[in-house]
């Protein structure tokens, strides 16, 4: 297997073992809630299953291999999500409410589209090279693909 | 170690606002106003009126009656003592022993246990479905006298103390601890005619009228200033309603979406006009397991509600009566008196 592979293979483990810990926390915190409970936290651990695993399981088959910063962001923005869907629960359970919590979802969407655009322009720019390659003579072609 | 700053500052900045999140909504207390304790009663002087104005309308059309109707109502009177008019009005204001008289549902011997010339109260204890509930039935000559009142006297967040301080610090006979309205940041906050919050929330809302009438209403539907020119004196925003004209309004499954099992719980119903019902179940022990919100409803119906509305229960669930704390409230499996935002009480 390639670096490449090792890495989004890596991210992907890393997402099981949130939502694992994910699942765990929230099964122990309804435990004790009196059996008052919330969607949010019950299915706070499918956040990272989904949106972490899940992709970057994609990518290590597909070998696909993401840049560090567009790592980071999407990582950053399961988080945000993760973190307030648990919140959520939290709040839903005690039975209260806080404006604040909206910062959670705006954050993630922020950095999830943030990394789902660098994803995309790189996309693209890459296939726009590829063209370009693939009219140029045999040393470029050799020189990019280093 | 550069590889990790982005997760590592990412990961500081994430749990520092939760960390202030966290305080904001369960330690910071601030307070949006003192000394709460001014009340509007424009809405009982409007009843007032309005009462004397259809006495007026009644007596008016009774003189322009012919003579032949004011003989039935002479003899009427001579063979029926309590129905001449002079005897109705002093009965009325005589209460609650008369009113109660009067009153379809109340037994002569009908023995209180706390009397005065407003108030009347009986308090019960029941054990049913395996849990201890405290039944409170209030006879009133006015709704004047249910009040609410916030913790420390403050309307604000975060502001809580014990239902027996509240209701010891505004000489309540009878008190339940109210919806916990400083734990939410929306909902209407009606209370003693004045209005605190008018930000709506979904939750039911439970309103009760001057002329003492309880409704459970949507929040979308009035604005909260239009609810007290209806005559709302207090209004309470948790719920879900129980019992709506004597039907039972929540299913065994609809548990509000969040408290699936028994838990001790706090309601409030009218069976009639200034007839109320406060009940606290006590729960979470091995000597009584709670209520469901539907137990809750089915015991509220057989008390003869005809509406009831449930207030914040679990830790909260306090009834405090003449001086003492009557149930057994749980606060973290231990038994002991939780803090709460406000109290409903009979004073």
């Amino acid at each position: 297997m390639y670096t490449s592979d090792k890495k989004a293979l890596k991210n992907c483990i890393g997402h099981i073992c949130a939502a694992a810990f994910l699942a765990f926390f929230g099964a122990v915190y309804e435990r004790f809630s009196h059996e008052v409970y919330s969607y949010y936290m019950i299915y706070a651990f499918a956040i990272p299953l989904f949106f972490g695993a899940l992709p970057y399981g994609i990518a290590a088959l597909k070998d696909v291999t993401p840049r560090r910063v567009t790592i980071n962001l999407w990582n950053s923005g399961v988080a945000a999500f993760s973190v307030g869907s648990l919140f959520k629960g939290v709040l839903d359970i005690y039975g209260t409410t806080n404006r604040l919590i909206t910062v959670y979802p705006t954050v993630g969407i922020i950095l999830i589209s943030t990394a789902a655009g660098a994803k995309i322009v790189r996309s693209f720019d890459r296939r726009k090279k590829t063209v370009k390659v693939t009219s140029c003579y045999y040393p470029i072609k050799r020189k990019l693909s280093e | 170690m550069r590889k990790y700053a982005w997760a590592v500052s990412f990961g500081l900045a994430l749990t520092a606002f939760t960390a202030y999140i966290s305080l904001d909504t369960f330690v910071l207390s601030s307070a949006y106003q003192t000394d709460t304790s001014q009340t509007n009663t424009s809405m009982f002087e409007t009843l007032k009126e309005s009462t004397a104005e259809s006495k007026a309308d009644t007596d008016t059309s009774e003189a322009e009656k012919p003579q032949k109707s004011g003989r039935q109502h002479k003899h009427g009177s001579e063979t029926a003592d309590n129905d001449t008019p002079s005897e109705s009005t002093e009965k009325q204001t005589v209460i609650p022993e008369t009113t109660v008289q009067d009153s379809d549902n109340y037994d002569n011997d009908y023995d209180y246990d706390y009397k005065d010339e407003n108030i009347g109260i009986k308090m019960t204890e029941y054990y049913w479905n395996n849990t201890k509930i405290y039944a409170a039935d209030v006879r009133l000559t006015s709704a004047e006298y249910l009040k609410t009142a916030f913790a420390n006297d403050t309307y604000g967040k975060n502001v809580t103390a014990k239902t027996s301080e509240t209701a010891e610090a505004n000489n309540a006979v009878l008190a339940v601890n109210g919806d916990f309205y400083g734990a939410r940041e929306s909902g209407y906050v009606i209370r003693n005619g004045i209005v605190y919050r008018d930000t709506p929330s979904a939750d039911d809302l439970l309103c009760i009228y001057a002329d003492g009438t309880m409704k459970v209403v949507n929040q979308y539907d009035y604005s909260a200033d239009e609810l007290v020119d209806r005559g709302v004196w207090q209004a309470f925003a948790f719920g879900p309603g129980l019992v709506r004209d004597g039907i039972i309004t929540v299913s065994e499954s609809d548990e509000v979406g969040r408290a699936m099992a028994s838990n001790p719980r706090t309601a409030i119903g009218q069976i009639s006009e200034n007839h109320y019902l406060f009940v606290v179940s006590d729960g979470r022990t091995s000597e009584s397991e709670g209520l469901s919100l539907y137990e809750l409803a089915e015991f509220m119906k057989s008390l003869g509600a005809e509406t009831a509305y449930n207030l914040d229960g679990g830790g909260s669930s306090t009834m405090y009566f003449n001086g003492v704390v009557i149930n057994n409230p749980t606060s973290n499996g231990r038994i002991k008196e939780r803090g709460v935002s406000d109290i409903v009480y009979i004073g």
